[in-house]
């Protein structure tokens, strides 16, 4: 994961990750899946109230077990503030590849 | 005229949780959710053209906007009204402070069939904060036996008596629904301060 990210900063993005838990959740959700917040080499923000999530159109969309998530979604945004990649998923696992973000990136220049 | 996610007059306010609770019954379809794969998780997606998470989300504003006016109802709903009405009621009471109901949310955690109004109803206890409930959730994990609610039932020891930030809650309440799903491609990126 730090390889890629490193490649993301090459090309110059900033990741950043939405997570619809309170912190406390988050780090739990981190911890029971082996890894602790130092793990997470990018901003992990939080989204307790959804209200980002739902701007963004993909809060309460997806079901793990019985708990309630967001639908995994990947947005490039430019410089400018433009949003200029959008893939919603229709399944859990249903995320680009990184080299896909890549290749959108280098679309920007 | 009463205008869900619009501004909220205090006679308004009374009103607003019987109207953002008809509108979630009317409109939530929960059989549209959809499997989606039985690997390592058991997984249910909306469909994406789906129109039902932004009632949800409208729902939910709504009742945390109209504050402690949607307290009693909630807690009729999640005593008594069907699953999804039960779990829509069981996140949103985490969000409405220190006056909900705490033996409430301690009987729905232990005793709801349905494990998503479990795992709520254990976040909203924490979320309320401001009461040392470990025996209350120790007593819960011992009998509980799904393991996402006992994971939470983890979460709500770990935090303690810290409820949720309040900053969580005004920043619900000062949000404006018109801006539902307005992130679109080639769109400028709805921003947040």
């Amino acid at each position: 994961m730090r390889g890629k990210l490193k490649s993301l900063e090459e090309a110059g993005a900033q990741l950043l990750g939405v997570d619809p838990h309170e912190s406390w959740a988050a780090r739990g959700l981190l911890k029971d899946s082996g890894l602790a917040a130092d793990d997470v080499h990018f901003p992990l923000l939080s989204d307790p109230a959804q209200i980002v999530s739902a701007t963004y159109g993909v809060a309460f969309q997806m079901r793990i077990h019985v708990e309630w998530s967001n639908r995994p979604a990947t947005f490039v945004i430019d410089q400018q503030g433009i949003i200029r990649y959008v893939k919603r998923g229709t399944a859990f696992n249903d995320r680009p590849k990184p080299e896909e973000i890549l290749d959108e990136l280098r679309r920007l220049d | 005229m009463l205008l869900i996610g619009g501004p909220v007059s205090a006679q308004d306010a009374a009103k607003a949780p019987a109207a953002a609770l008809a509108e979630f019954s009317r409109d939530w379809r929960e059989a549209d959710w959809q499997p989606s794969g039985q690997g390592r998780f058991t997984v249910y997606m909306r469909p994406l053209d789906d129109q039902g998470w932004s009632v949800r989300m409208r729902a939910f504003q709504s009742l945390v906007k109209a504050g402690d006016a949607s307290i009693e109802p909630l807690l009729k709903l999640l005593a008594t009204g069907p699953a999804p009405e039960r779990i829509l009621a069981a996140q949103t009471l985490g969000f409405l402070g220190m006056k909900v109901d705490r033996q409430a949310l301690l009987d729905a955690a232990r005793s709801d069939p349905d494990p998503a109004v479990r795992l709520h109803a254990v976040d909203s206890l924490g979320m309320v904060g401001g009461t040392d409930l470990s025996e209350e959730l120790a007593t819960l994990d011992a009998a509980e036996k799904d393991r996402d609610v006992k994971r939470h039932i983890a979460y709500a020891v770990d935090r303690k008596e810290s409820g949720l930030d309040p900053q969580t809650v005004a920043d619900l309440r000062d949000w404006d629904a018109r801006k539902i799903d307005t992130a679109k491609l080639g769109g400028p990126a709805p921003d947040f301060e």
